[in-house]
């Protein structure tokens, strides 16, 4: 469908904000559900690019996207009062069942897209995000979650910001000391494999959001596989777009 | 004014207009609903279908290329027992004739497929699937008598119209075409994907975990169009045409062409209600042109 764009704004070097009208389906959103953009109008990019939603208000739903190849340079040329063709809500969402006790996110980078919602979501939990980045100028979302209620805490490579390293050391030395009823993570398959070793030796549940190239983003096709094994069963592939993107953490065969 | 016949009948399938969707691009459809709107089709092909479950290829899956995409899924599908006693019976419910699409390494696999699903109620036709270029080997479709003698043997065990589904990599369409009447198939459908690659030079690896897959999308349309031409003019059976369709225009290129229906695919991905618009759109050029029905176009090419 044909939405408005709202607002189209650079927020860091290569990282912009897109806003856009709202829609019935997207109104009933999870965190964690993505939308399937069309970049072009003619096919060059050929296929949609999927996108977390990252902030859903009364009239208007967010994107956070990097500028990286030809469909995202589209994008980030589109001005308010163009129109956009999106599909979604897409994929499974965040399980948010935490049983009164403390959500910790951990973002990589671009990671940090869908944590927004989900911090909207969880507005009466505790909330901790811990938010790596290769430098300071890479951050962005961090004045956002605050005002969601949550603490924030950084790590960049350089050490231009926070801890010096990466979020997973971050983590580690964290997650014991605060014990969070349930850890989400978003960030390259590295980190999410980390995050869910280290997660797992804590005997903490963790949720991953995974990314992946898609085809029709529908679960039609099966482009965007990945291998994966539910408990006391065998490998199979599962659909990025359609079991996921989010998978718990000790399901995916990285 | 009356409005222009979409309608055919198709090698004894009876469909509404003629537009399909094409194998391996519709899932087993459910996960369309509320996208597309099914019951609008002129027929619907199924993803293929094997005996046996199958996990697929390795990933990834898929390479995009500018106006086209690679894919090696490699037919991960749930296998021919399970879709007739979990998927047939929701399909039956759309109303809209269901072809089912098979695969198998060899003919005696073929065949048992014909057998198994011949007691199955629901099922329109079977596209027999000689020509995906994503699991391994020799394709029944470069080999003239190969197809001619699996086709044959096929028309024996199937109650159902059998059509006959080729590759573009062949020295001469026309040859298969005929071989695959020949052996009796009521219909012959082309082109399936064209084999292709993608290299990663960061890492100089294959994009694709299988390492080569088949290209699609509107890149190879007119390797498909030409195709559809030779293979219409050489056979009397009907061609369904398909290889890049996006838009009504392309629809109509492959009618005139000698199609006498069309499959989409992965136009789908991009654009899922495009099913819609080409048949709005063959419609509205029909009224436009003075044409009664879409029979009318069919290989009316000006001058040839």
């Amino acid at each position: 469908m044909l939405r408005e764009v709202l607002k189209n704004e650079q927020i860091a070097h290569d990282i912009f904000k897109m806003e856009m009208e709202t829609w019935d389906n997207m109104r009933s959103a999870q965190p964690g559900q993505f939308m399937h953009i069309r970049c072009s109008e003619f096919y060059d990019p050929l296929l949609r690019r999927p996108f977390s939603i990252h902030r859903l208000e009364r009239e208007s739903v967010a994107i956070l996207y990097k500028v990286i190849g030809k469909g995202t340079a589209i994008l980030s040329k589109l001005s308010p009062g163009e129109v956009i063709d999106v599909i979604g809500p897409l994929g499974s969402g965040f399980n948010l069942n935490m049983c009164g006790g403390l959500a910790m996110m951990v973002a990589g980078g671009m990671g940090v897209a869908p944590f927004v919602f989900l911090a909207q979501a969880l507005k009466l939990s505790k909330k901790v995000v811990l938010i790596g980045a290769k430098r300071r100028e890479n951050l962005v979302c961090v004045e956002d979650l605050k005002k969601l209620g949550c603490t924030v805490e950084i790590a960049t490579d350089d050490g231009s910001c926070g801890e010096r390293g990466y979020v997973s050391k971050l983590f580690q030395k964290r997650v014991g000391r605060i014990k969070p009823a349930a850890v989400y993570a978003c960030g390259p398959r590295q980190m999410l494999s980390e995050i869910g070793i280290i997660s797992r030796k804590n005997l903490i549940a963790c949720q991953v959001s995974l990314e992946n190239q898609m085809g029709c983003g529908l679960g039609a096709c099966l482009g965007c596989v990945i291998k994966t094994r539910k408990k006391r069963s065998r490998e199979e592939y599962s659909r990025v777009c359609k079991d996921g993107p989010v998978f718990r953490a000790d399901e995916v065969l990285w | 004014m009356v409005s222009p016949e979409l309608s055919l009948d198709f090698a004894g399938i009876r469909m509404q207009n003629p537009v399909m969707v094409a194998s391996g691009t519709f899932g087993f459809l459910e996960e369309y609903v509320g996208h597309v709107n099914l019951r609008r089709l002129g027929a619907i092909v199924l993803k293929s279908v094997t005996l046996e479950p199958r996990d697929g290829n390795p990933p990834p899956r898929l390479a995009e290329t500018p106006a086209g995409l690679i894919n090696a899924i490699g037919i991960q599908n749930i296998g021919v027992k399970a879709l007739k006693r979990e998927k047939i019976e929701k399909l039956k419910e759309i109303g809209v004739p269901l072809i089912i699409n098979i695969w198998e390494e060899s003919e005696k696999g073929f065949l048992e497929l014909i057998r198994i699903l011949s007691d199955t109620e629901g099922i329109a036709g079977v596209e027999l699937n000689l020509s995906c270029p994503n699991v391994g080997g020799k394709l029944f479709a470069q080999d003239p008598r190969a197809s001619s003698l699996l086709v044959k043997r096929a028309r024996k065990e199937s109650r159902f119209p059998l059509i006959a589904k080729l590759s573009p990599q062949v020295t001469d369409i026309r040859e298969i075409a005929k071989a695959c009447e020949d052996g009796g198939a009521d219909a012959i459908s082309l082109i399936n994907s064209f084999p292709a690659m993608a290299i990663d030079v960061k890492s100089r690896k294959p994009v694709l975990g299988n390492v080569t897959g088949g290209l699609s999308g509107p890149a190879i349309k007119p390797i498909a169009l030409k195709m559809v031409w030779d293979a219409a003019r050489s056979v009397k059976i009907p061609v369904a045409g398909m290889g890049g369709i996006s838009r009504a225009e392309d629809a109509i290129e492959f009618l005139l062409a000698g199609a006498s229906a069309v499959a989409v695919g992965t136009a789908n991905f991009f654009k899922p209600g495009v099913t819609d618009e080409i048949i709005d759109g063959i419609e509205e050029y029909l009224v436009r042109n003075g044409f009664k029905s879409a029979g009318e176009i069919v290989g009316n090419l000006n001058g040839c």
